[in-house]
């Protein structure tokens, strides 16, 4: 988890210049429509990954954040258009930081200190995109149905890989399912003949070696007697 | 990147950066390699689908019928 100090927002979406002190709190943003509520949030999310949902989502026809990002009077100076924020991440003993990222280097943040276990925190934000839910996407959990509620939320999530192994192994498992009544016949008709061969009552260890030892036993002595007349020279064919 | 020399300091320190699937995938590894006759099979199926990356039927099912030619 990462709590934010401060925000620093600079031509970026509707916001010309803000500056917010949120002290690692929680806060609500509440103004009229078009004040730049939305753009808030979407600066947050810009700041952690570098895009921002809200531009890429369905229906959006693929927005980019270099074209979009910037406050339309920026909108050729993507140099201008950044997001600053002051961090605490408690993972690592309320250690701060700060993530700078700007609309032209968007894939390239600075962040200070540049520590290992710092770009790992800001990483696993970066994986976690569960973070930002516009009030657009609400609507739409809110509105869904069941079935396609449960897509959303594994989209959101990023779940596809456990759908990709969930597909995998249902399939498998029919395929299994399809086969194993095959299977089971042939091994109830191995054991039946193997009974028959043996004549033993049942197949259990004990009934088995009870049936093949003499078996065994007898075979050894004709394979002494077999042996013993091919050395003196009596054919094989003789005993067939 | 200005960071992207700690960014690889981080993958060598061998970071714990996690997505949700793979929370999950490791956690049902795990539960799996807790029955005994499935130990191997977990642990198969924990290289091809973590660190190999594959999710492909054949991948898959040599994971779990290794002995299946």
């Amino acid at each position: 988890m990462i709590r934010i100090e401060k925000i620093h927002i600079h031509e970026f979406r509707g916001i010309r210049e803000l500056k917010l002190d949120l002290r690692g709190q929680n806060f609500a943003a509440c103004g009229p429509n078009g004040t730049g509520k939305s753009g808030i949030v979407d600066a947050i999310e810009f700041a952690l990954t570098g895009s921002i949902s809200r531009l890429s989502g369905s229906g959006t026809g693929g927005l980019s954040v270099k074209a979009h990002g910037p406050h339309v009077d920026s909108r050729d100076k993507p140099e201008a258009a950044f997001v600053t924020l002051d961090v605490i991440i408690p993972a690592l003993g309320d250690k701060k930081a700060t993530i700078h990222r700007t609309v032209k280097a968007a894939g390239s943040p600075k962040i200070t200190p540049p520590d290992a276990d710092v770009v790992a925190a800001f990483n696993s934000a970066n994986l976690h995109p569960e973070f930002v839910l516009s009030r657009r996407e609400l609507i739409r959990y809110v509105l869904s149905e069941p079935g396609q509620r449960a897509k959303e939320v594994q989209a959101l999530l990023r779940l596809d890989d456990i759908e990709k192994l969930r597909v995998v192994l249902q399939k498998i498992a029919n395929a299994c399912s399809k086969e194993l009544p095959g299977f089971e016949r042939a091994e109830a008709d191995a054991n039946k003949n193997l009974l028959t061969a043996l004549d033993a009552p049942q197949l259990t260890k004990m009934a088995v070696l009870d049936a093949v030892n003499p078996r065994r036993k007898t075979l050894a002595l004709l394979w002494q007697i077999l042996g013993r007349n091919v050395a003196q020279g009596i054919p094989e064919s003789t005993f067939q | 990147m200005e960071t992207s020399s700690t960014q690889t300091d981080a993958e060598e320190c061998g970071a714990n950066i996690t997505t949700v699937s793979e929370n999950i995938l490791k956690q049902f590894f795990d539960e799996l390699a807790k029955d005994e006759s499935l130990s191997e099979i977990a642990l198969n199926l924990r290289k091809t689908v973590l660190d190999d990356g594959v999710f492909a039927e054949p991948a898959i099912r040599a994971a779990m019928f290794p002995d299946a030619s």
